[in-house]
């Protein structure tokens, strides 16, 4: 029913395939709406970064442990519970971390709960695995989506704002076009075409494309 | 991208540049010195960026067609006299380096790049964009004497009196308003020159002007009649300058008479929505990118009207994932 493999990557290897030709926002494609509206600044880019981690990670292990047990119709919305489990408190702590931002984010902020990065780890890997290794696959994950996030939320704040994390830096005019949403598809965009480009000269076997699709394989359940 | 291709868009753009010299020099004419050196960085900054792309892509950059001139001239001209240097080289900077460099650095962009960079400049600093200097005063520094443009009036609802401005002077372009854009009797004499050679794109312009006027006659933004409203609406901000050189782009309009009416006629409804609408006094190039959007979905309309199989050779439907083609 389920298989389970040995890691057979060494750590560090592990956390340098999953930032670069396992990213699961410039490679894969996935959890980039919260970036897009969220990470608008350092300050934002670090709680989206928290929240995330703390969803993907519980609902990881969760899956490895229990989850995988349940069909797969019902599994789906469990991510989806447990997630709004974790965000509830983490978007309480975030509002007296930050109260200006969360007043901008608005409907952002619950909307985390469910991300198609958490489901496609889940279904991909977690419900396949025993609790180590997923634990290692979702701190691997969580390493290069916060990579991401914290970068593309500095470089808005630094090009948007002409601050970093609040303090006055850049002398250089203020684009506020950044800030919106097409500034960080933008950002987005550039970087991972900079990203394919490095892996696709750095590591042959980036070419073989992974399959992004959480439907059931024949013989699942 | 075969030797045929590249003369055609060698000649292409040399066609825009040729019509680009008229409005040109009439803000070297009103501006002076200013003009010139705006222009000068504006094409500056998109040579070295269609360079660095180059050096990026590991493609020697085509700068024999020229598009890099056209490019910045383009965004120079749509701006203020009493723009800043810095504003000039991020408009054309992001035109290049966002709206060219990602699709190949080929001139098969499926935005027009220098509206992309209007575009952006506009989101960021809209107050620096619409503030436009009296003709003829000081325009440099931080006490210019900020003049009254035509698409400001329209956009307060102010209409206009013969004291104020005159309709001669709105035609040989003494108004506040963009450097290139506001003098009508120079792009009357651009439109002349793409009548003569491309009379299809002439015809895209042409709708794209005429729905613009049947608008503005419907639907005054003014109290002062419907003629005032179709002559003010037509000749403010950049909507000719905009209908001329970026809805006759070569790749993003479609090339059938059909298609191109349509595009035009479709790209002149969006504007005027977004003149009444939007939150901007000019968005002629939201408008256009807009359309840009949409103009490979007008690639088969033209069979279905006419009920004829459209020549291959004319749909140029842009790809995306083909990207563009290395140069020799």
């Amino acid at each position: 029913m389920s298989r389970t493999y040995e890691n057979t990557l060494g750590i560090k290897r592990t956390f340098t395939d999953a930032a670069i030709i396992g990213n699961p926002v410039l490679i894969q494609a996935v959890g980039v709406f919260p970036i897009i509206a969220m990470a608008v600044s350092l300050k934002s880019a670090i709680a989206l970064c928290a929240i995330t981690s703390a969803v993907l990670l519980v609902c990881e292990v969760a899956t490895s442990l229990l989850l995988r047990r349940f069909p797969h119709w019902l599994r789906i919305g469990l991510y989806m519970l447990l997630g709004i489990l974790v965000v509830l408190p983490a978007s309480l702590f975030f509002e007296k971390f930050a109260p200006n931002e969360t007043a901008k984010l608005g409907i952002v902020l619950p909307l985390l709960a469910f991300n198609s990065m958490v489901a496609l780890r889940c279904e991909k890997f977690a419900r396949r695995n025993a609790v180590g290794t997923t634990v290692l696959n979702a701190l691997s994950t969580i390493f290069a989506y916060s990579l991401i996030v914290v970068f593309v939320g500095a470089v808005r704040e630094l090009l948007g704002s002409g601050t970093l994390y609040d303090i006055p830096l850049s002398p250089l005019p203020k684009a506020a076009g950044l800030l919106m949403p097409f500034g960080g598809l933008l950002i987005l965009g550039l970087a991972s075409a900079l990203l394919k480009w490095f892996a696709a000269r750095n590591y042959p076997s980036y070419a073989e494309k992974e399959d992004l699709n959480i439907s059931l394989e024949e013989g699942e359940k | 991208m075969t030797d045929e291709n590249k003369n055609i868009i060698r000649s292409y753009n040399t066609d825009m540049l040729l019509m680009l010299f008229a409005p040109a020099a009439v803000a070297c004419f009103y501006y002076g010195e200013r003009a010139i050196r705006l222009m000068l960085a504006a094409v500056l900054t998109s040579f070295v960026c269609e360079l660095f792309g180059g050096l990026l892509l590991a493609r020697r950059a085509n700068l024999r067609s020229m598009s890099f001139v056209f490019n910045g001239l383009c965004v120079a001209l749509m701006l203020p006299a009493s723009v800043q240097y810095w504003m000039v080289i991020a408009g054309t900077a992001f035109a290049v380096v966002f709206a060219k460099l990602p699709f190949g650095n080929s001139e098969k962009s499926p935005f027009v790049p220098a509206a992309a960079g209007l575009a952006f400049l506009t989101i960021c600093w809209p107050d620096y964009v619409f503030r436009f200097p009296e003709v003829g005063s000081a325009y440099i520094g931080e006490g210019f004497v900020g003049g009254t443009s035509m698409s400001s009036m329209l956009s307060d609802g102010n209409s206009i009196n013969d004291s104020l401005v005159s309709l001669m002077e709105i035609f040989v372009g003494e108004i506040p308003g963009p450097m290139g854009a506001c003098c009508i009797i120079a792009l009357a004499g651009s439109a002349v020159y793409l009548l003569i050679r491309r009379w299809k794109k002439f015809l895209t312009a042409l709708a794209f002007l005429g729905v613009c006027a049947v608008y503005a006659a419907i639907f005054p933004r003014i109290s002062a009649g419907a003629q005032l409203s179709v002559i003010m609406e037509l000749c403010s901000g950049s909507l000719i300058f905009g209908a001329l050189f970026f809805m006759t782009d070569y790749y993003t309009s479609p090339d059938g008479l059909i298609k191109g009416i349509l595009y035009g006629a479709a790209g002149g409804l969006v504007a005027m929505l977004l003149r009444s609408f939007g939150a901007y006094e000019d968005s002629t190039v939201f408008a256009v990118l807009l359309m840009n959007a949409v103009s490979p979905l007008l690639a088969g309309v033209g069979k279905k009207i006419i009920g004829k199989q459209p020549d291959a050779s004319e749909d140029v439907i842009y790809d995306p994932l083909a990207g563009g083609e290395p140069v020799e």
